[in-house]
């Protein structure tokens, strides 16, 4: 299965804003997506569920593990890498 | 009357007007589907509709979700960007594939729908708090929002919004509601809890409405202005509400006329106790409310019951001087294997920091087993899950379970620089203590490689179970500290099941059966120079307050918006008063028969029935 490790460079990491993107991201995408914190296995959140991804409780500077089924995996995963990766992104208000 | 309380200002300017109480599931309702959703592939049995005409689980979550996407899309036109995101998470949330099986996985096993909902949404909420992050634990209350958004949708309840421009008055405003009433029909906000970064104040913001969170004490300020005799003769006769959103000040009259200028300076018994807050939004409102006493100087500690790290800051802001019980079970529950060491520690580890080294933190090992049931410790059915094996006795089944809590709990004393003090759940014997200090041993003892090595972790034993109770002196000798446990505790001593609708008359914590096993946790407890707490909910009561300080409790760990009650409560009585209200309670017929005298202490009129 497709894999990537992403260190989280958003300044809102993985708060509402860039977890709804990555949600919708993944509903865009024939694809089943997995986030996890790179050092905790146990804590794999289904990438369409934007509660488990909040949950995961990730800062900047985390690294993430990401691993992506199906037709449209490659492409997902370059686009939540995007996503995440991004310390250029503006935090904007609400988090 | 008036009452001038101090909260946190979250939206700026001046508002005044008549009080509208807001209750969970008030508020706008979205339209019913007219046809089941072609596409829904999931459980047969959520599928069923509890009664002709009512929507399912999936149908309301997608009704939801259309109505939030709706508004959101509004919101975005209107060029409010911020709140058109929250709404558009919210909308998500709505049609989260794990909301969705929390809630269907309950209504599978008979929960009413609506019910299912809610709970499914507590669950998911107390996940999310429970990560640690406080901006993310924010969300935990979008997640209850949609959730009852969801359960009002299955139930076709009426929607009830204010009839006239108003100030809402709520415990804890909904994200929501503010984008869906129409902005003429809010003059202002107050509520009991909440904070400044929470989404309801920036709607607030966006709207100029003016604004006020963590007015601990408005609910009950505003109950009594409801019953204020003399407001019934006045023109308006109806509580008003004067909401400073600069100082972060809320006045409360029981009528229009009585909110005349300066009556701001009314004050009452809670206001003389009460901190400062900040005025600006990023304000962290550290204050020093002084020592709670007893109006002849006896000193009380008290601490506050918490749950979640977003708990904290409430409990601060009102003044707790530590924490007596920080209950676990949220990052224990829900779950499919037991959280890891690290994610842990990073949990307790925020949480330490953030009271510090002089505020102590009890942090209770995880309480489930038993009705809190968690896939990754589960046995055999029980028939009787109260009286099963549940709390420490799960460590005779999984001893790894607490290793791994002790160590992260231990870890995280050391990151935080301050001593650990950890409680122990359903304590009935001495061979339970013992297994918590060898317990408490082993993890100390295989912490070493990991960092700094933190001070002596200090054990303390729940007193929640007859038992430890009648041994209280026995138990005292082994452990550091007990806290008493007053829930269970009189579901256990009146063999009542909490849960019971039949019996709820029976769980109340003043009957004297209870007050006389507390009388001997205290007397074991002081045999052995041992301090002890009360963290059950009755320690939060103001009757129950004044009983068991007058029993010889130094300590009580209450909810953080009882801080300010009891803190007034106690202020106003003599500590030789509270042991002859004491003494008397022990040997009173019933539980109503104590809170009439504790009511005739404090001066209240007695409560009905």
């Amino acid at each position: 299965m497709p894999e990537i490790v992403i260190v989280v460079g958003r300044p809102d990491a993985l708060h509402a804003r860039p977890a709804a993107l990555v949600v919708r991201t993944v509903a865009a995408h024939d694809a089943e997506v997995r986030v996890a914190c790179a050092d905790d296995r146990e804590s794999e959140a289904d990438g369409r569920s934007i509660t488990a991804l909040l949950a995961l409780g990730v800062s900047r500077g985390d690294r993430v593990r990401v691993r992506a089924t199906g037709r449209d995996a490659a492409a997902v995963l370059d686009a939540i890498r995007a996503i995440l990766e991004d310390d250029r992104s503006s935090p904007g208000g609400a988090p | 009357m008036t009452a001038r309380i101090a909260g946190q200002a979250a939206a700026r300017g001046l508002a005044s007007g008549p009080a509208w109480r807001h209750r969970r599931g008030d508020g706008v309702l979205d339209a019913l589907p007219s046809a089941p959703d072609p596409t829904r592939t999931g459980s047969a049995e959520a599928a069923i509709r509890e009664r002709p005409g009512q929507p399912t689980i999936v149908e309301a979550m997608r009704v939801a979700a259309a109505g939030l996407d709706d508004l959101a899309t509004r919101l975005a036109a209107a060029g409010r960007d911020d709140e058109a995101a929250i709404l558009g998470a919210q909308a998500l949330i709505a049609t989260d594939p794990a909301l969705r099986d929390a809630a269907e996985r309950r209504a599978a096993a008979g929960t009413d729908h609506a019910a299912a909902v809610r709970q499914a949404g507590g669950e998911i909420a107390a996940r999310i708090e429970a990560s640690g992050d406080s901006l993310v634990a924010a969300r935990g209350a979008d997640v209850r929002d949609v959730a009852e958004r969801i359960a009002r949708i299955v139930e076709g309840g009426t929607a009830r919004a204010p009839e006239r421009p108003s100030i809402l008055v709520a415990d804890d405003l909904p994200p929501s509601l503010l984008a869906e009433l129409p902005a003429s029909l809010v003059l202002g906000v107050a509520t009991e809890a909440g904070s400044p970064t929470a989404h309801a104040a920036i709607f607030a913001r966006g709207r100029g409405i003016p604004m006020v969170v963590g007015a601990t004490g408005i609910l009950a300020a505003l109950e009594v202005a409801s019953r204020d005799v003399g407001a019934a003769f006045a023109v308006s006769g109806h509580p008003w509400i004067l909401v400073d959103g600069d100082a972060g000040t809320v006045v409360v009259a029981a009528s229009e006329e009585e909110l005349a200028p300066g009556a701001g300076a009314a004050v009452d018994a809670r206001d003389e106790t009460r901190p400062t807050a900040g005025t600006t939004p990023d304000d962290g409102g550290e204050m020093s409310p002084g020592p709670c006493t007893t109006a002849d100087g006896h000193r009380v500690r008290l601490v506050a019951n918490i749950e979640h790290a977003a708990d904290a800051d409430r409990a601060i802001a009102a003044g707790a001087e530590g924490v007596g019980l920080f209950r676990t079970e949220a990052l224990f529950l829900g779950r499919s294997s037991p959280p890891s060491e690290r994610a842990q520690r990073e949990v307790y580890r925020r949480v330490l920091e953030v009271f510090g080294r002089d505020r102590p933190v009890a942090i209770r090992l995880a309480d489930i087993g038993g009705d809190k049931a968690v896939a990754y410790v589960a046995g055999p059915a029980e028939a009787n899950p109260f009286l099963g094996v549940r709390g420490i006795r799960l460590a005779r089944r999984d001893r790894r379970l607490f290793l791994v809590q002790l160590r992260a709990i231990a870890g995280a004393a050391a990151d935080a620089g301050v001593e650990p003090r950890v409680l122990a759940p359903m304590i009935a014997t001495l061979a339970d203590a013992e297994l918590v200090l060898g317990l408490r041993d082993e993890a100390m003892a295989t912490l070493g490689g990991t960092g700094a090595v933190p001070p002596r972790m200090r054990l303390g034993a729940m007193i929640e179970v007859p038992s430890a109770a009648l041994i209280a002196d026995l138990l005292a000798r082994r452990m550091d500290f007990l806290s008493i446990g007053t829930n269970d505790l009189t579901q256990y001593t009146l063999a009542a099941d909490r849960g019971n609708a039949a019996l709820a008359a029976m769980q109340d914590a003043l009957h004297p059966a209870v007050l006389r096993l507390v009388r001997l946790a205290v007397e074991g407890a002081a045999g052995a120079g041992r301090p002890v707490a009360v963290c059950g909910e009755v320690a939060g009561d103001p009757d129950g307050a004044l009983v068991l300080v007058g029993l010889g409790i130094d300590e009580l760990s209450v909810e953080p918006g009882s801080i300010g009650v009891v803190r007034a409560a106690l202020a106003g009585v003599d500590l030789g008063d509270l042991r002859a209200l004491a003494e008397a309670a022990l040997c009173a017929p019933d539980a109503a028969a104590v809170r009439a005298m504790a009511a005739d202490l404090r001066g209240v009129p007695r409560p009905a029935g």
